[in-house]
């Protein structure tokens, strides 16, 4: 039983991992690998490209990841206070939808809606007056970050919601009996006793997200342009650029490989700042 | 977690927030499906 997931786990995981070597080689498809030492690192530290791609990263990424905590969160506590069931049911069912649309597909509507030719967004802002003339969003420097955080919170809040909900469930009732005999209203009760029980969940959560912080990559690809580039390029973007686009595997390796040593680092933080805090780690 | 729905005292803070929460849900629902709805209908 074990030899299909040790079979998986080699050949997409442990594998891939021998082409590390090629960050320290020159390889184009016209070259063979040839051994330059850190030379890609050198050309990597002094690119301004990159270092724009990896604040973009940083932002866009964490800034999502903290939304994404307080939305799932919120909505959760507020899911949970809906008495009647149906309603609850058909609540979750809306709010879970757009996670199961492709990122290709919202990207194609956000893009009619955000059109200035006929988009329903610009045509409702200039006939209430608070535009005069229709906005490309998604060519504006000023709002492709909002806009990407609202597309994105717009797709995954309610999908993030179902492991809250399920730990806000598997609080004890007893808990919230005795806090009403001791003449708690509802918002003590959530404040003293939903929100404490979430918070070893919610730190789970964060943890597990912060991993992905540096893998942003399909979301901003379908939604970017060249017009944007300063505010939307992240690490992998410009890797793919760089790599497939540019045939520089040599260099889009040493990118990955540094990109991957950040994530390790904010991960063994997280954790370390979970240790300190809560007593224990998860990793 | 119903509780009673009843603009009495000691209940009125329950029944306004339950209100606020069912316009904002609508709200909600509201966000997750114009986008959706108005691309499928300028489609056909």
């Amino acid at each position: 039983m074990f030899i299909p997931v040790f079979a998986q786990l080699w050949v997409f995981h442990y594998w891939p991992m021998a082409g590390i070597r090629f960050a320290f080689t020159k390889y184009t498809p016209f070259i063979q690998p040839q051994y330059i030492g850190f030379d890609n690192f050198t050309r990597l530290f002094n690119e301004p490209r990159f270092w724009s791609a990896f604040n973009n990263t940083l932002i866009l990424s964490i800034g999502n990841l903290l939304l994404s905590m307080i939305f799932s969160v919120g909505i959760a506590l507020l899911i949970n206070e809906i008495g009647n069931a149906i309603a609850k049911k058909f609540v979750q069912t809306v709010i879970y939808l757009p996670h199961f649309l492709s990122w290709v597909v919202v990207a194609a509507i956000f893009t009619i809606i955000l059109s200035t030719q006929g988009g329903f967004v610009n045509d409702l802002l200039v006939k209430l007056g608070i535009i005069d003339e229709p906005i490309y969003f998604m060519a504006s420097k000023d709002h492709w970050r909002g806009i990407w955080y609202f597309i994105n919170r717009w797709k995954e809040t309610g999908w993030g919601t179902i492991i809250f909900l399920a730990a806000i469930t598997g609080i004890s009732p007893d808990l919230y009996e005795a806090a009403e005999i001791d003449g708690a209203g509802r918002l003590k009760q959530t404040w003293y006793i939903t929100i404490p029980s979430l918070m070893n969940t919610i730190l789970v959560v964060f943890i597990l997200n912060l991993a992905k912080v540096m893998n942003v990559f399909e979301s901003v690809f379908v939604l970017y342009n060249e017009m944007v580039y300063d505010v939307s390029d992240v690490i992998k973007t410009y890797t793919y650029r760089v790599g497939l686009q540019n045939n520089d595997y040599g260099y889009s390796t040493a990118v990955g490989l540094f990109q991957s040593v950040v994530s390790l680092i904010l991960v063994t933080g997280a954790n370390w700042f979970s240790e300190k805090i809560n007593g224990r780690g998860i990793v | 977690m119903s509780q009673k729905f009843s603009f009495k005292k000691g209940y009125r803070g329950r029944a306004i927030f339950v209100i606020f929460n069912t316009i904002f849900f609508i709200i909600v629902m509201a966000t997750m499906l114009i986008p959706i709805i108005k691309v499928c209908v300028d489609s056909l």
